[in-house]
């Protein structure tokens, strides 16, 4: 390893692969090999050796550049540098040591982390944030050098993710039980600590259970059910947006206008003048001009529509 | 310059008959081989030296299915021009302009 051999071994080498060859012979064939290469290389585009290489000049434009030291500006001008394109069976030779590597497929970094949003002992407080980044801290390294066994061996890849995964599980309960620990040590008193664990526990899941109760209610919203306000034919020019504007105060509701139509309206943007218009009675918690996270769900609604009928 | 007549070349640069010369040149080329395969490299005077050189692990994903690999590392073998053949080169450029 890492032995810098000159000229007189490579004829060392030649002379112990193949018998019968007169050593002075080889060497002149050695120096003629070379320089045969380098006067090649200044008359012809490329020298190709098979089972070696491909030599070729290849030309470097002129380009600017900045002198490190005074910060000069100068010109580097166009000149010819070498390459060397090994051939495939020596770039095969030369990665002999790596040659059992392969590329394997990774699968995503995120999966961990979710779980770790998963863990039910989770607490709001700032012990627990610290907590939080060792644990990320944690999963980091447990994972690369997973990764680097994945690598040496593919077969057993399929082990290895299974061990991976009770590891990570592993550390997350780990951590767990190290946050309850600390929990259990700043309320020392023993009667206080088990109510406050129950507060923090029936107040946590409350919240996500209200946020997710409110945005599917205006989905559900069919205003085919709704009473009727008025009913008018269409005019020759007016749109289902003008009269939006005239019945809701807002002219992004004329999609809760058009789905009470839909029944007879294809298309919202090519309407046949006379043809009757249902208005729907607005519902005050769909349609209020005034509300703007109202007029934000009817834009969403707009834009879905734009995009269904612009086709 | 292709093989056939790069071994022409060399054949008559030589003075040695055809056959011995396509001989030689296999066992040359499998020296080098041999000289990279065991992490050696070999410095030809006044031409270059040939190297190994290792391309760090990396990873890549593919753009249209978004699948992430790890590309092991691996050996790839290098050459160097030495300074005089370097030296050379660059005279020609002087020439050219």
């Amino acid at each position: 390893m890492n032995n810098r051999f000159l000229l007189p071994d490579l004829v060392r080498f030649i002379l112990d692969t193949t018998e019968d060859l007169d050593k002075k012979e080889v060497e002149t064939f050695v120096r003629a090999y070379f320089t045969v290469i380098e006067k090649a290389l200044f008359e012809e585009d490329f020298v190709k050796i098979n089972n070696l290489g491909k030599f070729s000049l290849q030309k470097v434009e002129a380009r600017r550049s900045i002198n490190v030291n005074t910060g000069e500006a100068f010109e580097i001008k166009a000149h010819y540098k070498l390459t060397f394109v090994p051939d495939a069976k020596l770039r095969e030779i030369a990665n002999k040591p790596f040659e059992h590597l392969e590329a394997i497929e990774l699968e995503n970094e995120q999966e961990p982390i979710k779980k770790e949003t998963i863990n039910p002992n989770k607490l709001t407080t700032k012990e627990d944030n610290i907590m939080e980044k060792k644990e990320k801290t944690v999963f980091v390294v447990t994972d690369k050098p997973a990764a680097n066994e994945k690598k040496t061996a593919p077969e057993t890849q399929k082990a290895k993710k299974g061990k991976l995964v009770a590891w990570i599980v592993f550390v997350v309960v780990m951590c767990a039980l190290i946050v309850f620990a600390l929990w259990k040590t700043v309320f020392t008193g023993p009667e206080i600590e088990p109510t406050i664990t129950e507060e923090v526990v029936e107040s946590a899941p409350v919240a996500p259970v209200v946020e997710e109760v409110t945005p599917p209610a205006p989905k559900v919203v069919d205003p085919a059910d709704w009473e009727t306000l008025k009913v008018v034919p269409l005019q020759k020019g007016k749109r289902l947006t003008l009269l939006a504007l005239e019945y809701y105060g807002n002219k992004v509701f004329w999609v809760y206008i058009y789905e009470a139509n839909r029944s007879h309206i294809k298309n919202p943007n090519k309407i046949l003048a006379g043809t009757k218009i249902r208005i729907p009675k607005p519902d005050p918690a769909v349609i209020n001009a005034k509300d703007p996270e109202l007029v934000r769900i009817a834009k969403e609604k707009e834009t879905k529509y734009r995009a269904q009928f612009s086709k | 310059m292709t093989n056939k007549e790069f071994i022409r070349a060399v054949q008559l640069e030589s003075k040695l008959d055809k056959q011995k010369t396509v001989l030689l040149v296999e066992a040359l080329n499998a020296s080098i081989g041999k000289v990279l395969s065991e992490g050696d490299s070999l410095n030809i005077w006044g031409f270059g030296s040939f190297e190994l050189k290792k391309r760090g692990e990396r990873l890549s994903v593919n753009p249209s299915t978004g699948k992430r690999f790890m590309i092991p590392p691996k050996l790839v073998p290098v050459f160097r021009p030495g300074t005089n053949l370097k030296n050379k080169i660059k005279q020609i450029d002087s020439d050219e302009q």
